[in-house]
């Protein structure tokens, strides 16, 4: 059964007084593929160094295998890592930057000719031996970071942002391919990244953090659909998140109106933040007893129609198949299944409202992101 | 551009040239002015290998600038190793310090040796330690600085990811460093040892002070000559001692085109970075 | 870390050959050399000489300024080679530097003196002798031969270095070449810039220390200047 391979314990990083890591506390079990997600510094980067054993945490522990190996330095560690600009060796070809870790560790050369053949196979590079890294596309030279350290048969694969460089096209390409990877090789996968999708498309276990802590643990569907908090809800996926109150077990109000809801545990009038998935809300024509609003802007976006819709002042992001013209007066409703009563926390009140909403909104802060990821380094 | 640029590369080297190949002809000449040429002769070769006190110049000459390149690179390097983790005020200052050799006249530094060294031989009672060993530490010393300059700006450049790259993949840092560090450095800590080599084989100011009689290198013999006039077996010695440095830079380029050549069996067209920019 | 340690064999060497010496230099700049006593009177000296010293310093940052104008196109030249080209082409800068700093000066002089090699053929000519020596052009061309592989090197260090691939970046981006030039290249070899001016302006010219009566063929450049 799954066992845990990997445990971080009460970790603390502080670079003179900023605090990166603020007690993460983490299991990871053997050959799953863990992800960690998070916005630029959040500490996600720094969490795989600490495994990796390039850094030192302040304080706290890290175990392998029920060892503490914190101060184990990285040669001593059966982790290798990918790093995010793949750091190939400029002065060895593709051959000897994949022998490099089995020369280290002196393999007869008989032994690691054989072995680097396999590998070039497994990652489409035959023939490439001999090539400069310099010469090689971004995708060959992602493979060839990932063949010099699988190799080694490490039992943790460490990857930060290995894709960060890529096109989208072949971004997918390697998410698969990565995913297929990890299933063959079967070892752990601890991955970095801050795109969401490849974070739920490949994993098995997704870690949001932000700010150096560590906000949900959980599997992707859980993680969409059960967010811990406004902050988690709005970087997975679109989510209109509301103000609303618990009322009672079973019934929360917002908008003035109470919705049944399938919530429970919360102090009655408890103040909670409301998040409901815009594919989860159904348009229907207007009617006094219904929540109803103004479309204001209407994007096709190909599978659906991104619908924007007015309710006295707050704006939703609504999916549907079907066409609402802007300016129309529509209706909605929300199965009780569909409303997701969340405890309010620091970040109520700073996301879910698509008030600013445009149809470049999404690829503006996606872009803001990328350039912080850049100064950062 | 480029051609403007290449045509000014060609300029310059000439330039740099100019005086050797004065020199050079100088040294087949049979009058003893070097700037009217009389006529063609050989014993200018045949007086200096008839003069065995000036060989022995040349060899303490080589002597010293060999060792003292080889140790300042080594504590070079390392020292530009550790300056890199250090923090900002710490480095500031140890730059700060690399400074004081380069910024002070060369006669500073030399004077300034020569008097500790004379302190040190009162205080061991020794009548002169002036010699070899203070050569050779003042060379280091004067060495350092350059390959510091040389070697720091490359560690600026150099992806930090690499090394911790190569301690994922199982060196110990000490093997890192020889695997993958010292490969990215090597034009720095070449530049620098080339720096450091010539001008200890060229320094006659600070030698001039630090040594004795018992050692003493080719410039600062040249420099006692300059108070009479200079024999012109002298540029035939160093036109001899430029052809051998020549020579030895050709056979080292052949060597490392035939070690390259095997490597690349599968040389791919198109794959130098070099013309493209 | 660790590594910092293996600094400490250097400020070990720099603290006993460089900060002492110049420490024993400092304490003899204010003692009488004859009593041994305190005096400001070596200090005050130094003003008989300040014309002297603003001339030095003003001809090291022309000669630094001709260097890094003529040493930058240089090193981006040997960049643009290829890698075996540009080590052998290293060596080739520095090799004329390897032959005896007295020497070459005299083969200068040799050549513009007035009874030098240029002046005899123009004088064969016809024409009168040109003044090519003894003024501050003629130091400045010394110095600027002397210190321009010392600019070189670090340049193309540095510019070696950059990613070929930033410069199609910045290409695509829409700089034209000057633009590209200006807003990725040159920022890019700042450390072998600054490493080459610590270099050449920091190493003031010896002119000095020659002697002024020195026979027939002065060596220094600026002797009578």
């Amino acid at each position: 059964m799954a066992s845990e391979l990997i445990r971080l314990q009460d970790l603390v990083m502080e670079f003179g007084k900023d605090r990166v890591l603020n007690s993460i506390n983490l299991s990871i079990e053997d050959k799953k593929f863990l992800t960690l997600l998070g916005p630029s510094g959040c500490g996600k980067t720094t969490t795989l160094r600490i495994i990796a054993g390039f850094q030192k945490p302040t304080s706290g522990e890290v175990y392998f295998d029920g060892q503490p190996i914190t101060n184990l330095p990285p040669y001593k560690r059966q982790i290798n890592t990918v790093f995010q600009n793949y750091a190939l060796f400029p002065h060895l070809d593709v051959y000897d930057n994949i022998a490099f870790g089995l020369r280290i560790s002196k393999l007869p050369e008989k032994e690691i000719d054989r072995r680097v053949g396999e590998m070039l196979s497994s990652v489409s590079l035959r023939g490439f031996e001999n090539r400069k890294v310099s010469s090689l596309s971004g995708g060959q030279q992602q493979r060839v970071a990932i063949a010099r350290a699988l190799i080694n048969r490490p039992k943790v694969l460490l990857l930060d942002e290995p894709l960060g460089a890529l096109d989208l096209r072949l971004r997918k390409d390697m998410q698969n391919e990565l995913k297929q990877i990890q299933q063959e090789v079967g070892i752990t996968f601890v991955y970095v990244t801050h795109d969401q999708e490849e974070a739920l498309s490949m994993s098995d276990t997704v870690v949001v953090m932000d700010s150096g802590k560590i906000l949900q643990i959980g599997t992707p569907e859980d993680i969409y659909n059960e967010p811990a908090n406004a902050f988690v809800a709005d970087f997975i996926g679109e989510s209109n998140i509301l103000d609303g109150i618990m009322l009672e077990d079973y019934k929360v109000r917002f908008f003035d109106r109470d919705f049944e809801c399938v919530d429970t545990g919360f102090e009655p009038n408890e103040p909670v933040d409301v998040v409901i998935r815009p594919e989860d809300i159904d348009i229907v024509p207007a009617d006094p007893s219904k929540l109803c609003g103004t479309v204001t802007n209407v994007t096709f976006k190909g599978v659906h129609y991104d619908t924007i819709v007015d309710f006295k002042g707050f704006k939703w992001l609504i999916q549907t198949t079907e066409f609402h013209p802007e300016g129309s007066y529509i209706g909605i409703e929300i199965d009780p299944n569909e409303i997701h009563v969340m405890k309010r926390s620091e970040y109520s009140g700073m996301f879910g409202d698509y008030s600013s909403y445009s149809e470049e909104y999404y690829d503006i802060t996606n872009m803001e992101e990328e350039a912080e990821e850049g100064a950062a380094e | 551009m480029r051609k403007a640029s290449k045509v000014l590369t060609v300029i310059v080297f000439i330039f740099l040239y100019v005086p050797i190949i004065i020199l050079a002809i100088a040294s087949f000449n049979s009058g003893a002015d070097i700037a009217l040429f009389k006529g063609f002769t050989l014993s200018r070769y045949a007086e200096l290998f008839r003069d065995a006190s000036l060989l022995e110049l040349v060899r303490n000459s080589f002597i010293i600038a060999i060792l003292s390149t080889v140790i300042a690179t080594i504590l070079g390097t390392a020292a530009a190793l550790g300056i890199t983790r250090m923090g900002k005020k710490l480095r500031a200052l140890i730059l700060g310090m690399t400074n004081i050799p380069m910024t002070n006249p060369d006669i500073v530094t030399g004077v300034s040796l020569a008097l500790m060294f004379a302190f040190t031989g009162t205080i061991l009672k020794l009548n002169s330690i002036l010699g070899f060993w203070t050569l050779l530490i003042a060379h280091v010393t004067f060495n350092l600085p350059y390959v510091i300059l040389n070697v720091m700006p490359r560690f600026a450049q150099m992806d930090p990811n690499l090394t911790d790259a190569a301690l994922d993949l199982g060196c110990t840092p000490v093997k890192a460093f020889f695997k993958v560090t010292l490969h990215e450095l090597m034009p720095g800590v070449i530049a620098g040892a080339l720096m450091s080599f010539t001008m200890s084989l060229d320094d006659f100011v600070i030698s001039y002070f630090v040594t004795g009689s018992g050692f003493v290198t080719l410039p600062v013999e040249i420099y006692n000559y300059t108070k009479k006039p200079i024999h012109p077996k002298v540029y035939a010695l160093f036109t001899l001692m430029f052809l051998v440095l020549l020579l030895l830079m050709i056979l080292m380029n052949v060597l490392e085109a035939r070690k390259g050549n095997k490597k690349e069996k599968i040389h791919l067209p198109g794959m130098d970075f070099g013309g493209s920019v | 870390m660790k590594r910092r340690w293996l600094t400490a064999p250097y400020i070990v060497w720099m603290l006993l050959f460089t900060l002492i010496p110049l420490c024993i230099v400092i304490y003899y700049a204010f003692t009488d050399y004859t009593t041994g006593s305190f005096t400001f009177a070596n200090i005050t000296g130094i003003l008989d000489y300040a014309a002297i010293f603003l001339r030095s310093i003003w001809l090291s940052v022309a000669a630094t300024l001709i260097c890094l104008i003529i040493g930058y196109p240089v090193a981006y030249a040997i960049a643009q080679c290829k890698p075996r080209t540009q080590r052998f082409l290293q060596l080739l800068i520095m090799l004329p530097m390897c032959m005896s700093f007295l020497l070459r000066t005299l083969a200068w002089v040799a050549l513009l003196e007035d009874t030098g090699i240029i002046n005899n053929l123009v004088t064969s000519l016809g024409l009168s002798p040109l003044p090519l020596i003894r003024n501050s052009g003629a130091v400045i061309l010394g110095m600027v031969y002397n210190y321009l592989p010392y600019m070189i090197l670090p340049l193309y260090s540095a510019i070696s270095k950059i990613d070929p691939r930033l410069t199609e970046a910045a290409e695509d981006l829409g700089c034209n070449k000057s633009a590209c030039f200006r807003k990725v290249i040159l920022p890019l070899s700042m450390p072998g810039i600054t490493a080459g001016i610590t270099m050449v302006l920091y190493r003031p010219f010896p002119p000095f220390i020659f002697p002024r009566n020195s026979v027939r063929r002065a060596l220094s450049w600026s002797a009578i200047s």
